[in-house]
Order: C-alpha cells, then sequence, then structure tokens
C-alpha cells in the first residue's frame, strides 16, 4: 500500500510538472499581457517598466527557470490584473469549484446508477426505452441553451429561483442542474452498458437460476461487478468538471476556477493561469489517486498491478 | 456436405438474425434512416443549395417558421440576417458530420489503441501513456484552442485537431480500464498460455470486448464535439463565417431565444436528434454483437416472433 | 360595540390608507441598490480607470478628478479644483477646492494631487518599482506636478498642451498612502460620496454612502455591483428585482415602457481600410466600400434602436464633428460603387485581391451579424471579402502599427469613443502616419493636426475639422458606419437619467428612489 501510494504520488508530480511546463509555453504562444495593458498604446518607457514588473523583459528561457525556481518555494508572481497573489486568486475560487463539482458528481452517479440500473433490469422494454431515450437527450442538450433556456423559465418568468449569483441554496440548484445534465446522461448509458454486460453473462445467469430476484440482484451483485467502466467514466467526468464548468459559472456568475482560467487565457494573466492550473492539476491528481483507491476496493485483482 | 457451404450457410444466418433484430426495433430502424438522411444531407445538400443558403435578406429577419409563402426555404423561419434556417441546417449538417466523425474518429480510434496497449502491457508503457493522458487532460482545452487557433487558422481541420486531441484521453482511460480488468479473465490467459503474440491477443480477444463500451462512448461524444465547437464559436476561437455547423447556429441563435425562438431551436432539435440516432445505432450494434444479448433483444417482441414462426 | 367596532374599522382603513399613500409616493430612507454591469473591473486604483468596466464603479462614485466634463454640453467644469489658469506658455496652476477630505479621514491638498500626476505617469519613478497605470496614456507628453501651496498645484508642461485641464478630467485622485507605493490598492480610498466598503474578486463589489463627503449627500446609502457577462441574465435581474440598475442591454432585451433607458455616448462603428495593399490602393475602391454599405437599411434592421447610421470617424459632441458634412459621395449606391471598382481595374488594380474583414466578438452586441451584413454588401459590388471574428489580443495585432511582415489586406472592423469632446484624443493615434493605430499617412492630415493640437477653442476645432474632411472625403481609409445608442434598464422606482458620460462614469448620486 505504501509502495503503491509513494508511486502514484510520484506519478503525480510527473503529471503536474509535465502540466505546468506545457501551460507555460502554450499560454506564451497566445501573445503578450502588453497589448491589453495598454488600449492605445503606451510609451516606451511605460512598456519597459510594465515589461518589468512582471520579469517578462526577460528571455523566455530565463523567464521558465525564474518561474521554476520561485514556484518550488511557493511563490507563483502576482496577478497582472487583479493586484494581488496570483495563488491567492487561485484558492480564493478552489472552494466552490469543489463544492459546486462534488455535489454535481453525486447527483449524476447516484441519478445515473438508479436509472442505468432500472433500465438493464428492465432491459429493451419500456422503461429501458424511456430512459434510454431520456439520458441520450440530456446527453445531447447544448449546455449554454440549457442555462439560458433555464434562468428564463424559472428564474425570470416563474420568478422561483435566481437568476444568477451564489448567495443562498436556491442559487446553486440551476448551475448543479445545467452540469449534471450531460454526466447524468453520459452515465446512464455506461452504466446501463456496463449492467447488461454484467447480467448476461454467466455467473449471473448462474445466480439466477439459483433463483435470485433481478432487482436484488442487480444491487447485490451486479453493479459492483459493473462498476469498473463506471468510475472510469465518473472520474474522468468529474476531472473535466473541475477545470471545466466554464459556461455554468460564465452564465450564473457562479464563482468558480473554470472561469478564472478562461479569464487568465483571455487576459493573458500568466500568474494566475499557471497557479490556477497547478491547483486544477493537485485536484485531478487527488481524485485519480481517490479512483484508483476504490478500484482496489471494488476490484481486488487491480491491486495487483 | 462441404466445410464451405456449413460456412456460408451459418453467415446468411447471421444476417437474416441482424436483420430481424434491426426491424424489430422501430427506434432503430428511424435512427437509421435519419443518419443515413443527414448524412445524404451533408454529402449532397451543399451542393445543391448553392448560395441560397447564405444569401442575407434583412427584410426578412426573423420571418416565422411555418408559413409557405415566402418560398419553401423559409418552412423553417430566417435567421437575424434573413437567411433561411432550413438551408443554414443543410450547410451545418456537412460542417458538424464532418468535424464530429473526424473528431470522435480520430480521437477514439487512437485513444483506445493506446488504452488497450497500456492496460495490456502495464508497466512503464502504461506509466508513460497515462502522465501523457493526465497532462492533455489537465490542460485546459480552451488553451489548446487558442494556441492552436491564434497561430494557424480558425480552419475545420484545426479544430478537428484540437477536438480530437482533448477527447483521447477519455477513450484512453475507458479502454485501460476494461483491458486491465479482461487481461486477468481466462480467456486470455488461455491464449498466453497457448503461446498467441500480444497483438493477436489484443486485437482478436482484447479488443472485441473494449469496442462495445468505447463505442456507447464515441457515440455519446458525437453530440458533446459538435457542442464543443459550438462553444468555442460562443468564445470567439471557434470557425468562421460563411462556414456554419449546427452548435454554431445554436450559439448565435440564443441571444434571441426570447424574441425569435426557433433560431436557435431547430438547430438544437436537430443536434439532439442526430445524437440520439447515434447512440441507438450504438445500442443496437451492442446488441448484435453480444450473443447473450441477442436473445434478450429477440425475446422482447414476442408476438411478432411467434408470428415469424 | 357595534360603535367601537365601527370606530376600529374605520380607523384601519385610514391607517392602510395612510400607509398605501406612503409607500405610493414616500422616497425611501438609506435605500440600497445592486448595479448589475457586464464586466468586473480589472483595478480600482485611481490610476486605472480608464477602461470602462473600472471606471463605471469607480469615477465620480469612489473617486473624484480635479476637473469634470459637463456630460450636457461638453464643457469643462470644477470638481476637485474650483479655477486654473495658465500662468505660462508651458505651466499651470490648479486652485484646489478647500475641506475635502478622502474617506480615511485624510485631508485633500496640493500635495497629495501632485503625487496622484506623478503616479499616474510614473514609470519607474517610485521606489525605484515600475508601476503601469491605464491611465498613463491620458497624458501622452510627461509632465512635472507639485505643490505651490497647500491648495495650489502648479504643473509643467514639455510641450504647449492647451487642454491640460481637459486631461486632467481623467486623472481620479487616490489617497497618499497609495500613491507612495507602486503597489496597486484593492482598498481604494477617493474623496467622492461613496467610500468602498469590501470586494470579492468574480463575486461583487460594495460601496456605502460617505458622511464626510463635502457635497450634498446622495439619497442612495448602499451599493452592490455584481458582474452578469450575458444580456439576458441582466436584463432578468431588472425583471426579477434582483438588480435595479442593469447596463450594456441589447436591442431584444429592451422594454418598450420607460425601464428601458437610452444615451449615446460618442460611440462610433468605424471601418479602416490597409490603403497600402490591394484592393484598397486606388481611393475609388475606397470610396466604393463605403458607397457598397446601405448604412439606413443595415442599421435599423440589424441594431435598431441601439443605433443610427454614420459617416464620420467621431461622435457630435466632439471638436473633430463636422456638423454640416456632406456624405453624399459616401453614401450607398451600389451602381457607382461597381463602376469606381471597374475604373480601379481599367487602370491596373487588383480589385479582386482576398481581404479580411477583421473583427471581436464583443465588439458591440450582434456585432458579428452586423459583420457578415457588411461582407455581403462588399461581395455585391465585386469584392472578395472574407470575415475573421477573434478575440481581442488576435484583433490587437491588427489594429497596431507596425503592421506584421505578410499580413494580409484588410478591413478592421472598430468601436470608438471619444468623451472627452476633443478630438485630440482620436485623431493623432488614429489618422496621422505615426498613429499607432493609424493606416493613414497624408502629410496634410499630418500638419493640420500637429496645428490642432496647439491651437485654441474655435481654431483648434476647425483645424481638426479640416482634417477630418481630407480623411473622410479624400483617403478614406477611416469611416463611419453606425453611431451606437446605448440601453440601461432600471427597476422600478429607480430614477436615473443617463447622459453622454454615462458610459464611463455611472454615477450613484443622480440615482434617486422613490417606492
Amino acid at each position: 500500500m505504501v509502495t503503491f501510494l509513494r508511486g502514484r504520488l510520484l506519478s503525480g508530480a510527473v503529471t503536474l510538472i509535465g502540466v505546468v511546463v506545457m501551460v507555460f509555453f502554450l499560454a506564451r504562444l497566445t501573445g503578450s499581457p502588453i497589448d491589453l495593458f495598454f488600449p492605445e498604446g503606451g510609451t516606451e518607457a511605460q512598456i519597459r517598466a510594465f515589461e518589468q514588473a512582471y520579469g517578462l523583459d526577460q528571455p523566455l528561457y530565463k523567464q521558465f527557470l525564474i518561474f521554476l525556481g520561485n514556484a518550488a518555494q511557493g511563490d507563483f508572481g502576482d496577478s497582472i490584473w487583479q493586484q494581488r497573489p496570483a495563488m491567492e486568486a487561485a484558492l480564493s475560487e478552489m472552494p466552490m469549484t469543489l463544492a459546486l463539482a462534488g455535489i454535481a458528481m453525486v447527483v449524476s452517479v447516484v441519478t445515473a446508477v438508479i436509472l442505468g440500473s432500472i433500465a438493464a433490469a428492465y432491459r429493451f422494454r419500456r422503461p429501458d426505452r424511456i430512459i434510454t431515450i431520456l439520458s441520450l437527450i440530456a446527453g445531447s442538450v447544448p449546455v449554454f441553451w440549457f442555462a439560458i433556456v433555464s434562468i428564463l423559465i424559472f428564474a425570470i418568468q416563474l420568478q422561483w429561483l435566481p437568476t444568477s449569483g451564489s448567495y443562498s441554496w436556491k442559487s446553486w440548484i440551476l448551475p448543479v442542474a445545467t452540469i449534471s445534465l450531460s454526466p447524468i446522461g453520459v452515465l446512464t448509458q455506461v452504466v446501463r452498458g456496463a449492467m447488461i454486460d454484467v447480467l448476461t453473462s454467466g455467473y449471473v445467469r448462474n445466480a439466477r437460476a439459483r433463483g435470485f430476484g433481478s432487482l436484488r440482484l442487480i444491487f447485490r451483485h451486479s453493479l459492483r461487478n459493473a462498476a469498473l467502466p463506471i468510475i472510469a467514466v465518473a472520474g474522468d467526468i468529474a476531472a473535466s468538471k473541475l477545470n471545466g464548468a466554464v459556461i455554468v459559472s460564465v452564465v450564473f456568475a457562479f464563482p468558480g476556477i473554470g472561469r478564472l482560467i478562461v479569464g487568465a487565457i483571455m487576459a493573458r494573466d500568466f500568474p494566475v493561469l499557471q497557479a490556477s492550473i497547478v491547483l486544477v492539476g493537485l485536484a485531478i491528481i487527488t481524485l485519480n489517486l481517490l479512483i484508483d483507491i476504490i478500484y482496489m476496493i471494488v476490484d481486488p485483482r487491480v491491486r495487483l498491478s | 456436405m462441404t466445410l464451405a457451404t456449413e460456412k456460408q450457410t451459418n453467415r446468411t444466418f447471421v444476417y437474416s438474425e441482424r436483420w430481424q433484430m434491426f426491424f424489430a426495433s422501430p427506434m432503430t430502424v428511424a435512427a437509421a434512416t435519419w443518419l443515413v438522411f443527414v448524412i445524404l444531407v451533408a454529402i449532397f445538400g451543399p451542393a445543391l443549395v448553392g448560395d441560397l443558403a447564405n444569401k442575407q435578406a434583412l427584410l426578412m429577419r426573423f420571418a416565422p417558421p411555418f408559413q409557405l409563402e415566402k418560398g419553401f426555404q423559409f418552412i423553417l423561419g430566417a435567421d437575424s440576417l434573413g437567411r433561411p434556417v432550413l438551408l443554414q441546417l443543410v450547410m451545418g449538417a456537412q460542417t458538424s458530420m464532418l468535424i464530429a466523425i473526424l473528431s470522435v474518429g480520430s480521437s477514439s480510434v487512437i485513444g483506445s489503441t493506446l488504452g488497450i496497449i497500456s492496460g495490456y502491457f502495464g508497466g512503464w508503457v502504461d506509466n508513460i501513456l497515462l502522465r501523457i493522458a493526465d497532462i492533455v487532460h489537465t490542460i485546459p482545452s480552451i488553451l489548446l484552442a487558442l494556441v492552436v487557433l491564434f497561430i494557424l487558422d480558425p480552419s475545420i481541420t484545426n479544430l478537428v485537431i484540437v477536438l480530437g486531441i482533448t477527447r483521447i484521453p477519455v477513450y484512453l482511460r475507458t479502454a485501460r480500464a476494461q483491458t486491465a480488468e479482461v487481461r486477468q479473465r481466462t480467456f486470455v490467459e488461455v491464449a498466453q498460455a497457448m503461446g498467441a503474440s500480444d497483438w493477436r491477443i489484443m486485437t482478436k480477444e482484447i479488443a472485441p470486448v473494449v469496442i462495445p463500451t468505447v463505442r456507447t462512448l464515441a457515440m455519446l461524444e458525437v453530440a458533446s464535439v459538435i457542442l464543443a465547437a459550438a462553444s468555442l464559436t460562443f468564445l470567439g476561437i471557434g470557425l468562421q463565417r460563411p462556414t456554419v455547423d449546427w452548435g454554431m447556429l445554436v450559439a448565435d441563435g440564443q441571444a434571441y431565444l426570447e424574441t425569435a425562438w426557433f433560431v436557435a431551436v431547430f438547430p438544437g432539435i436537430v443536434i439532439v436528434l442526430t445524437a440520439l440516432s447515434a447512440s441507438l445505432i450504438s445500442n443496437w450494434l451492442r446488441a448484435v454483437e453480444d450473443p447473450a444479448q441477442n436473445i434478450l433483444f429477440l425475446s422482447k417482441p414476442k408476438k411478432k416472433r411467434s408470428e415469424s414462426k | 360595540m357595534t360603535f367601537s367596532a365601527q370606530i376600529l374599522r374605520t380607523s384601519a382603513i385610514a391607517i392602510l390608507a395612510v400607509a398605501g399613500m406612503s409607500s405610493a409616493y414616500a422616497t425611501p430612507i438609506d435605500p440600497a441598490i445592486t448595479v448589475a454591469v457586464a464586466v468586473e473591473p480589472d483595478s480600482l486604483d485611481s490610476c486605472d480607470t480608464q477602461p470602462a468596466q473600472n471606471a463605471n464603479i469607480a469615477r465620480g462614485n469612489i473617486y473624484q478628478s480635479l476637473t469634470h466634463v459637463k456630460p450636457e454640453d461638453g464643457k469643462l467644469e470644477p470638481l476637485l479644483a474650483e479655477s486654473w489658469s495658465q500662468t505660462g506658455d508651458l505651466v499651470w496652476e490648479f486652485k484646489l477646492r478647500p475641506n475635502v477630505k478622502f474617506h480615511d479621514g485624510s485631508a485633500f491638498d496640493a500635495k497629495t494631487a501632485a503625487a496622484n500626476v506623478m503616479r499616474t505617469q510614473a514609470g519607474f519613478e517610485i521606489d525605484g518599482k515600475a508601476t503601469a497605470c491605464l491611465n498613463s496614456g491620458q497624458i501622452p507628453e510627461p509632465v512635472q506636478a507639485e505643490a505651490a501651496d497647500d491648495l495650489t498645484l502648479r504643473v509643467t508642461t514639455t510641450h504647449p498642451d492647451p487642454i491640460l485641464p481637459l486631461r486632467f478630467s481623467y486623472i481620479d485622485i487616490g489617497g497618499m498612502e497609495t500613491q507612495k507605493t507602486a503597489q496597486k490598492t484593492t482598498r481604494p480610498v477617493g474623496t467622492g460620496p461613496y467610500r468602498f466598503v469590501e470586494r470579492i474578486q468574480g463575486q461583487h463589489i460594495k460601496l456605502t454612502r460617505f458622511d464626510d463627503y463635502w457635497s450634498e449627500a446622495p439619497q442612495v446609502k448602499d451599493v452592490t455591483y455584481v458582474y452578469r457577462s450575458d444580456p439576458a441574465v441582466r436584463a432578468g435581474m431588472i425583471t426579477a428585482g434582483e438588480a435595479q440598475i442593469a447596463t450594456a442591454i441589447s436591442a431584444q432585451h429592451a422594454t418598450k415602457d420607460d425601464r428601458t433607458v437610452e444615451f449615446k455616448d460618442n460611440r462610433i462603428v468605424l471601418y479602416r481600410l490597409r490603403h497600402d495593399k490591394e484592393p484598397f490602393v486606388d481611393p475609388r475602391v475606397r470610396q466604393a466600400v463605403s458607397k457598397a454599405i446601405d448604412r439606413d437599411t443595415l442599421v435599423e434592421v440589424l441594431m435598431g434602436r441601439t443605433g443610427g447610421p454614420w459617416y464620420q470617424m467621431l461622435g457630435p459632441q466632439v471638436n473633430g464633428y463636422i456638423s454640416n458634412f456632406d456624405s453624399s459621395s459616401l453614401s450607398f449606391d451600389p451602381d457607382g460603387a461597381r463602376e469606381l471598382i471597374a475604373a480601379a481595374k481599367a487602370d491596373g488594380h487588383d480589385v479582386e485581391t482576398e481581404f479580411l474583414i477583421v473583427t471581436k466578438t464583443d465588439l458591440f452586441p450582434g456585432s458579428n451579424e452586423f459583420v457578415q451584413a457588411i461582407a455581403q454588401y462588399l461581395q455585391e459590388v465585386g469584392l472578395k471579402p472574407r470575415i475573421l471574428s477573434i478575440e481581442m489580443t488576435a484583433w490587437r495585432t491588427y489594429l497596431r502599427q507596425p503592421f506584421p511582415e505578410g499580413q494580409q489586406s484588410n478591413m478592421l472592423m472598430i468601436s470608438h469613443d471619444n468623451t472627452s469632446g476633443d478630438a485630440s484624443f482620436s485623431y493623432p493615434r488614429y489618422i496621422t502616419c505615426k498613429g499607432t493605430n493609424s493606416s493613414t499617412c497624408n502629410t496634410e492630415v499630418d500638419r493640420l493636426i500637429k496645428e490642432a493640437d496647439a491651437a485654441q477653442a474655435d481654431q483648434r476645432a476647425q483645424l481638426y475639422q479640416e482634417a477630418a474632411k481630407i480623411l473622410h472625403l479624400d483617403e478614406m481609409t477611416m469611416e463611419g458606419v453606425a453611431e451606437q445608442v446605448q440601453l440601461m434598464m432600471l427597476g422600478r422606482g429607480i430614477n436615473y437619467k443617463p447622459n453622454p458620460l454615462t458610459g464611463i462614469e455611472i454615477l450613484i448620486s443622480d440615482v434617486t428612489v422613490t417606492d
């Protein structure tokens, strides 16, 4: 177990460094923040002052080494736009991101397991057909479209929920619904597929022959065996929610690191981008570690690998 | 009776069985019909429609749908520049199908191949591939899109590259997870014991097990790829007019949801229908190729089966 | 019993009636309002109020400047300076308002004012550290500011600058604490009627009324600013009662009643042609571009109440605007355009060269459609445009000189505003040979503008207008298409009259609330 964890942490560190290196250079391929800072074109002296303030006057490789050296000590520099340390900006968005992604994942997985199992139990019959169609529709509705339409209906027409912001529990409903929609669709299909695989495999048919009822069979014996592909897909979706959910946070003005990252990319705020990516990377690595541990719990054979 | 004839009867049996299953499910027939229709429209539509689709007529702005007096092309209404929504959908079909097929195709093939290799060999191969997948997965796709489309040009090819690369890790992880599990099964161990080559085991034993899961995923990804392209357009880094795809039509129309609902709703319906059809076909294929399932698939319409007997 | 019940009932009715009356007419005490804006401010520092998203919140509410442009007539009026005069060719003196207090209790004086002027253009001056202020562009040539006495600010310019007092209307004055450091402040301190309470980045900014304000206290007590990028959401917040003021409303979300108010901020949609590249080398082709565009139909259909057709670069309140401009040679005439193009082609110009129409998605709401319509007009007269709609940074590589080697010939879409009323904030940058945003080079234009920059009042205006005439009728590299009209939505009971400066300063002290 200890060697396993050590191995995972090591590979996590490798990933993180890889991501940081890639992001550092990719970001700088998209132009310089100077253009945005001097909308009408600054004087030579102003531009030099700006470059020096953010270390942009150094050659690229030097900037990179300075960045690595400082980052190793936990210093990610100051945001170009926000007048605060880049890491502080990134950290302030993280709790809401984790909460939103966590709630949305719980909602999606629970819904998907229930719907997918029902569909598998009644495969090719009416409940399955209805669930399949609905889940497929859920997976193909444009997110921004759903977000706007739900605001128009629930906030503006009916006025049951707030349009946007993050003030009370009510303001969580539409964002959670919006980001859970597509995962529910995708996961329900995966659950259904995996469950059918298990249900039609030999040993379940044996169990059935021995007189186990269908639903009990599903939750007792099949779910565990169908869990691997479900966890894999759910894990990937969760990871994408950690750095995604951009449209949700843009439309609903809901805080989140996805919005911070997009803003930083558009504003060429490199320090904030780098700090955010490190945090998201850490979160994703932790998530993957959790997924591995869940794998081991669910399927002891994985422990061997 | 020679061996050849026996094989042939066997094959005809399989085919007829498949078709029987196909026609047994009206949903599958409808889905296939829609997909064939969309693909035909994508291939031939733009040539037939020509310049008419992008012809703006400002005075036709938001002409309402379901009215024939302005000509059949305006049956689904007109958009904010007075272009017929129907013909825009026809033009969009080609782009959207191209983007969806190329990027889902390339990312699923590359992703699941790498996933099988990764899961089968394990060890350092697995490690390296997984690290690369993790890195790609952690980099925000918008950054990648911005870099590619900033340095290169916002063209369909570059969009496919961006969308393809960002979706590879999903397939890689899924395929790898299943491979790791399948590898432990007896039939793989038997094949290994019998001295089958790695290549053979991966293609003949493991791939058939992995492919259905990947395909379920890939078919669902069709929609998300079309929509991801739309989100990029939304952020100002996607395709450029006069090239249109369905997602762009939804994105452009959504500003007018309250005044002209049809501009965003019809493209939305077309996206949902297409994604739905792709997935239904995927389910059908899945059922057909799994011998245990096709009995169940057929056992449902009991009456029909007894009739056919 | 009946009697007392009667009394009770009557008095209850009376009370209800009084309550009803008061809720209908009385002004609530210390109301709080929420303002929904489109973009979160980048900075609340007094030297960063140039971008509209910063100015919308900070200018006039937290910070004030020495001088102020009167929105009604564009004339300069006193604010923190009571008067000013030119004491030498290069020297100005500003008499400052006495008894003005900053939010932190410190007194406003000439030293603080001087420190603000110097920090705005600082560069490396403070602590040897670099400061880059967004307002620095407002003072293109360095000036020296010092305190002559407690309430007299002396400013020395490098060149004669007749509009220095106007420039100072853009220099917001922050507290002394901030002026001592190169670091931008996150806790702004100014002299305005509202003081800063808190900011949670990504979520909101809160202000409250400043009790020691030097002038009349405003009615609204607390203000919360929130950022909503989707125009439908901003409009929806008014409908749902979540916000009382929403800015940047699209035409399709506007209500027909008086809850939607409009204002013009001298913002013009322009296009700029690269005259050094085909197909635009021949002026006849440039004229044809203007003649190909049916501004009347285009603007009416696509912009509705948010725009009107326009032919010049500047808005009507700027001194470079030509009031009796004859636009007949530029107005819609597709046949004339085709003839001009044919003539240019006959003279050997490659009029069929493909060119880009470069725009950005957030140029103005619905701008992408606007540009597509322009592309079709140009196609109809035989030109070969291709649309390139890109994000801000990429767009700027097309705007700014020097243009990258091998950049494709293009027509750049620009939305330009000039709230100062003086063309020197526009022409030198946009239409002179050395202008950073210019693709025009005409020696006569350059001469006129240089002369105008040093001239005053009517003569200044006349010189600018002469330059504009050459630009619009001979060069034709930079032409207006539409004058923009901005929309705002107000909640029930909110009274606010927007003015030409509303785009950069929404004075909460101008807002009144009735119940």
